[in-house]
């Protein structure tokens, strides 16, 4: 049973799709080495807020961000960062 | 349940469907979820005019009339209830209606008055293939605009828990935020979408009475495609 934020980006996306087109592009390689650093919670704050803008507008790059972070699954902890 | 065709939801039966069958599956289907149907109209702002006029449609169209016009239910998939399916359809065709009556010049109280025709003889015989999408078009705009309104960062948090399946301990490290803020922010952002969403259609049809829930069940059933 899919959540309610599932159904409705579902909608979004295969109507959006059907108005706009789907245009599906990978991350540049500095963009890359960002959602790396983010995932591993090493990103700066006003870097993080940059990353977070980029991927409003790229919201596929989400999935790679998410990759990144069940690739450290399992792996030591860091020591915690200060918390907001 | 059997369909009106003669055959159940999920087995295709190689015999041709008897009339009688038809016919007695469709009065068994109309009378389950008629009094529903109206309900859900009704609750959606529709008048009691409108919501028998629109389901007197509904149910004609469900109808075989040959090859030329095959039965509404036809369309049906069979990716969620008949009765979820039914409200939709009806919903779509009662919104078409509402904005093919507000598109329509005053006709003048002239001829058409004075011969004493009804409203509903005026109104076009078929609906156009923009009035189609008056629906999809209608709850598309609106959630875009409200995700628009929503924070980038809240957007990205949303995503990656509930599409992506990350853990809010693992937003927690990620961000460096606290437990209590990534809780915060999930929840703030669905309201945030709830409430603009639902602000959205009213200010784009006022007449519309749509609660969350129902907007979030007609994207679903729109999502798998069932028109």
């Amino acid at each position: 049973m899919p959540n309610t934020f599932e159904i409705l980006t579902g909608f979004l996306d295969r109507y959006e799709a059907d108005v706009e087109g789907r245009e599906l592009r990978e991350p540049p390689d500095e963009i890359r080495v960002q959602l790396r650093a983010l995932a591993r919670g090493d990103l700066a704050r006003t870097e993080q807020d940059d990353l977070m803008a980029i991927l409003g507008q790229h919201p596929d790059w989400i999935a790679r961000l998410a990759d990144e972070v069940k690739a450290l699954r399992g792996a030591p902890e860091a020591a915690p960062r200060p918390r907001v | 349940m059997l369909l009106p065709s003669g055959q159940s939801a999920d087995a295709a039966s190689p015999f041709p469907p008897r009339p009688q069958a038809t016919s007695e599956a469709l009065a068994d289907l109309r009378q389950e979820c008629h009094g529903t149907l109206a309900n859900i109209l009704r609750s959606r702002g529709a008048s009691p005019t409108e919501t028998e006029d629109v389901l007197a449609d509904l149910w004609a169209d469900c109808v075989p009339a040959g090859d030329d016009r095959p039965s509404l239910l036809e369309k049906f998939s069979g990716r969620c209830s008949v009765q979820t399916w039914l409200a939709t359809v009806a919903t779509r065709r009662w919104i078409d209606l509402r904005r093919t009556q507000a598109r329509r010049p005053e006709v003048g109280r002239s001829a058409d008055d004075a011969s004493g025709g009804e409203v509903f003889d005026r109104l076009p015989a078929a609906v156009s293939a923009e009035a189609d999408n008056a629906l999809v078009e209608l709850l598309r705009q609106s959630l875009r605009a409200a995700f628009l309104a929503c924070p980038p960062e809240a957007l990205v948090v949303l995503r990656l828990v509930h599409l992506h399946g990350l853990t809010q301990r693992e937003i927690v490290r990620m961000l460096g935020w606290s437990e209590s803020k990534v809780s915060r922010v999930l929840a703030d952002a669905m309201q945030h979408i709830e409430l603009n969403t639902l602000r959205q259609i009213k200010q784009r049809d006022s007449w519309l009475e749509l609660t969350w829930q129902d907007f979030v069940d007609l994207c679903a059933t729109h999502q798998l495609g069932f028109l």
